[in-house]
């Protein structure tokens, strides 16, 4: 009978173990001295790298194999947990045998001997390049997003499914001469006209609660004091079940258009009032006439 | 105090808004004589019942008086002058909120209309 199997905390089984599931896991897995000097590879690193123990030898063969913009912050990180044994963690660019650079998450930890010293740091580096890939994808689209939202013409805002407002563009805080902050704390009622505010407030809390698109024009106060007047439309976002997850707003600056509107029907009544006015002369005149020509034949 | 011009409700201006010296500021004639005397006026005046219009190198005084008919949602004026009697239709009253200063718009049965400023 093999001894390891008969005693399972025999150290070559252990050793056995170890080495196995060292292999095992997805990991690229590394142990060096309190030094830094590479004493064990996985299997996976010597795939993913092709670089043996034996390979290994100087201080700065690892950080070679790094991608020559990671490699001064990787030497700085790993420098300052060797010289203070801090835990390690880094995102870095490793160089594959097969040629390319993916992205990985250096961790390391040191192991303690009784004495409270140093014996190995023990380091995994796990592939992380697809979730790094997605993030970054996820920060492109989300600075296209800015920037498509800070520069259209209208105000624009997001709130939550209950009519929190979470998130306004460039062009709010432009207009209101507010900050993220000061709307965090204090709301948009700030903003509202104090003669409308009480029918904005009942309109908008039934608007969320009914869950449908709606509009509605009202005056903002803008950065100098002066009043506006917006169209505001607000589209309710849903998910896959149909759940409503966030509202789209946008505020559309109007006072032109009622001016105009304004101004067209003014015309409109003095146009009115100007034939009225005319034909109220003409019965005059009328008039005039009749008692002309009743008083010759009379 | 505010200096802004504001729309006064034709259906409710008192009368004496429409009195007081005016300065004719933008006229268009339209089919009106342009040697008559109001198409040369450069100033009417509106105190009490009498009418004084201001020419270049003429004066002509008479009276006038603010009349409302039930057809028509804001007043019209009477003038007479030696020479005709007209009507105009007050189409716009602005003021400021102290009344100090005014803009009136005036239409008359001959097509002309006058815009007079106070002061």
């Amino acid at each position: 009978m093999d001894a390891s199997i008969a005693n399972p905390h025999s150290s070559s089984l252990i050793e056995n173990e170890f080495q196995f599931l060292a292999d095992f896991i997805p990991q690229l897995v590394w142990i060096t001295d309190p030094a830094g000097d590479h004493l064990y590879f996985n299997q996976r690193w010597t795939d993913y790298t092709g670089y043996t123990l034996a390979d290994s030898v100087g201080p700065d063969m690892w950080n070679n194999l790094l991608h020559p913009d990671d490699r001064a912050r990787a030497r700085q990180i790993w420098g300052h947990s060797l010289a203070t044994g801090e835990d390690y963690e880094i995102e870095y660019r490793f160089k594959a045998k097969a040629g390319g650079y993916r992205w990985f998450l250096g961790q390391a930890k040191p192991r303690y001997d009784a004495d409270g010293s140093i014996v190995t740091w023990f380091g995994t580096c796990t592939d992380i390049q697809d979730q790094k890939l997605a993030r970054e994808m996820l920060a492109e689209r989300e600075a296209e997003f800015t920037t498509l939202a800070d520069n259209v013409a209208q105000l624009s805002w997001m709130a939550r499914a209950d009519g929190h407002i979470y998130w306004y563009n460039k062009r709010w805080y432009d207009f209101t001469g507010t900050t993220p902050e000061e709307m965090a704390s204090k709301g948009w009622e700030g903003i509202q006209h104090p003669n409308h505010l009480a029918e904005i407030v009942y309109f908008v809390k039934d608007a969320w609660d009914k869950g449908e698109p709606w509009e509605l024009t009202l005056p903002l106060k803008r950065h100098d004091g002066e009043y506006r007047w917006f169209l505001t439309r607000a589209v309710p976002i849903r998910d896959e079940q149909g759940q409503l997850v966030r509202w789209l707003g946008t505020n559309t600056d109007v006072t032109k258009m009622r001016e105009l509107q304004e101004q067209l029907q003014n015309s409109y009544a003095d146009l009115e009032a100007k034939v009225t006015f005319r034909n109220l002369e003409l019965e005059h005149e009328v008039q005039k006439l009749r008692k002309q020509l009743n008083a010759s034949v009379a | 105090m505010s200096d802004l011009l504001l729309d006064v409700n034709l259906q409710q201006v008192p009368d004496d808004y429409l009195a007081g010296a005016w300065r004719v500021a933008h006229r268009v004639l339209n089919r009106a004589d342009p040697a008559s005397a109001l198409a040369q006026a450069t100033n009417l005046l509106l105190s009490g019942q009498a009418l004084e219009l201001q020419a270049s190198d003429q004066k002509e005084t008479g009276s006038w008086a603010v009349q409302r008919d039930e057809l028509l949602n804001r007043p019209y004026l009477s003038l007479s002058l030696p020479t005709e009697d007209l009507r105009a239709l007050v189409t716009r009253l602005r003021r400021t909120t102290d009344g100090a200063r005014a803009q009136l718009n005036l239409y008359f049965s001959s097509g002309l209309e006058m815009q007079l400023d106070r002061p």
